[in-house]
């Protein structure tokens, strides 16, 4: 009598596919969202910390000499870049994968609504958990018009050459930018920020319960932290458009 | 002593004949309701005239009556179970409306509790998800000595706090993405928390999980309406409890995912 052994060939081929098999489940897919949004965060954090330098009043050395710095750290920048590209390429695709299928969900709608939550029900409709894909791609919009602005330099030669052709130095290029003849920068930027602050005065503490955070100790402070972070972060990015461009 | 005047409503009740036919919404005038009526006695009393009148009863979902079974449902005037937090449509009473007042009645809205007539959905998708993994397959035995197996008592608050949940579908009717997860997560917490949990404990979460998304239900986005319209005030903290418990399934469990 021949007993036969499973071989264990099954086994090999799921090298990695346990982890794509997770990922891909609801619940996989909001962890990838929310590890992606809080990545993103750090960015934010970095990036508004470097902008703030246009704040120093040395007509621009201290930012110039910033941006030339991180210009010099070509090979590091093009890691940064990619992997911030991948970043936000992830977060965007599962955002909208996971709002199709939500909307999937519920085929027939109800004719009417109201909130059972404490609170809430004053502020139907303006809450930010319930705009988080229109705020998601309105901060879109405003990535790919700052990324025209500053790195593609894609808005016409005058914003950024001097009258001899030169180019201009960053904070110079930020000026022109940012200037009150250039309305769609500073109502693009400043609508942006607001999005954004809406965007992640829901996204930060989400991003915890999504990875199963939830602590009566813990969670109050994530909440308020979220608030705090999301107000600096919006408010310190509208103030480029908003007042910074004024003064200059 | 009962009040003595009785109240005069309009209900919007969706009418839908069967699973696949269009539906609509058909009003109908109640005279002289008693406000110490349940919210189901209300609509026995409609469907009492509209025998007589030869008109299809409305049909709805109901069985205890007293709040524990999970049966009822109904989406009234826009909430789960009606204005009362932590309340049943059966114990919903007639005295939470006022003379005069509109009511709309309409079923539980999910691609995965589809209608099957009037008021009443098929829920029996979450049926399927405790067939997925919902239990603890080993054999117990005999109950135990009482202190054979010690559990801590914030432990079994918690785990009886979970294991509160009727089943109703209110969770996924008030969400506005139709998900599950309130419901599956006390399913998975009510276990999880205990030692009969523990063996199975990896496979339990993965396969319900799976079982979750096969269904159609929608994801999780921390909006927190289910806990609101819980009727038996299931926490969102076991939400996080299931994502908890899926990550550990998934990144430390030897079991295949």
């Amino acid at each position: 009598m021949i007993i036969q052994i499973k071989n264990d060939s099954a086994e090999k081929e799921t090298t990695l596919r346990w982890l794509l098999n997770a990922l891909s489940t609801s619940v996989g897919r909001k962890v990838v969202l929310a590890i992606t949004g809080l990545l993103l965060c750090g960015f934010l954090v970095a990036h508004l910390a470097g902008n703030l330098l246009l704040y120093v009043g040395d007509g621009g050395k201290s930012y110039n000499e910033y941006a030339h710095a991180l210009h010099e750290q070509a090979a590091l920048l093009a890691v940064a870049e990619i992997g911030l590209f991948g970043l936000l390429i992830a977060h965007i695709v599962i955002a909208l994968q996971v709002s199709s299928e939500n909307r999937a969900a519920r085929k027939v709608g109800y004719a009417v609504t109201r909130s059972k939550q404490e609170g809430r029900y004053a502020m139907e409709g303006y809450r930010p958990d319930t705009w988080m894909l229109v705020t998601g791609i309105i901060v879109l919009a405003f990535i790919i018009l700052h990324l025209m602005d500053f790195k593609f330099e894609g808005r016409g030669e005058a914003f950024y050459k001097n009258a001899d052709g030169s180019a201009v130095t960053p904070f110079e290029k930020a000026k022109n930018l940012l200037s009150t003849s250039n309305l769609i920068t500073i109502v693009g930027y400043a609508v942006g920020s607001f999005a954004l602050l809406a965007h992640l005065a829901h996204g930060f503490q989400s991003a915890f319960q999504t990875l199963g955070i939830n602590h009566p100790k813990y969670t109050p402070l994530i909440k308020l932290v979220g608030l705090v972070f999301a107000i600096a972060i919006g408010v310190g990015f509208a103030t480029f458009p908003l007042i910074w461009s004024m003064s200059h | 002593m009962s009040s003595s005047r009785g109240l005069n409503l309009t209900l919007k009740i969706w009418r839908q004949p069967g699973p696949n036919a269009r539906g609509e919404f058909r009003t109908y005038e109640m005279k002289n309701i008693s406000p110490d009526m349940s919210f189901l006695e209300m609509l026995d009393v409609l469907n009492e005239q509209l025998i007589q009148t030869k008109e299809e009863p409305v049909a709805f979902d109901h069985d205890c009556r007293e709040g524990i079974c999970g049966m009822c449902s109904l989406m009234i005037n826009g909430q789960a179970h009606g204005p009362d937090r932590a309340t049943t449509t059966c114990q919903l009473h007639m005295r939470r409306f006022s003379d005069g007042d509109t009511i709309v009645i309409e079923p539980w809205r999910a691609s995965a509790f589809p209608v099957i007539r009037d008021l009443a959905t098929d829920r029996a998708a979450f049926d399927r998800i405790i067939t997925a993994g919902g239990y603890v397959s080993v054999n117990t035995g005999n109950a135990q000595d009482a202190n054979c197996l010690p559990v801590g008592r914030d432990r079994q608050e918690k785990s009886m706090a979970a294991a509160a949940c009727i089943g109703c579908g209110a969770c996924v009717a008030a969400c506005k993405n139709a998900s599950a997860m309130l419901f599956v997560s006390a399913k998975v917490s009510q276990l999880a928390l205990l030692p009969q949990g523990e063996p199975e404990r990896a496979r339990r979460v993965t396969r319900m999980v799976a079982q979750m998304d096969k269904e159609g239900f929608g994801g999780c986005t921390n909006t927190y309406e289910c806990e609101a319209a819980c009727p038996a005030e299931v926490s969102v903290s076991n939400i996080a409890r299931l994502n908890r418990e899926y990550l550990r399934a998934v990144v430390v469990s030897e079991e295949g995912v």
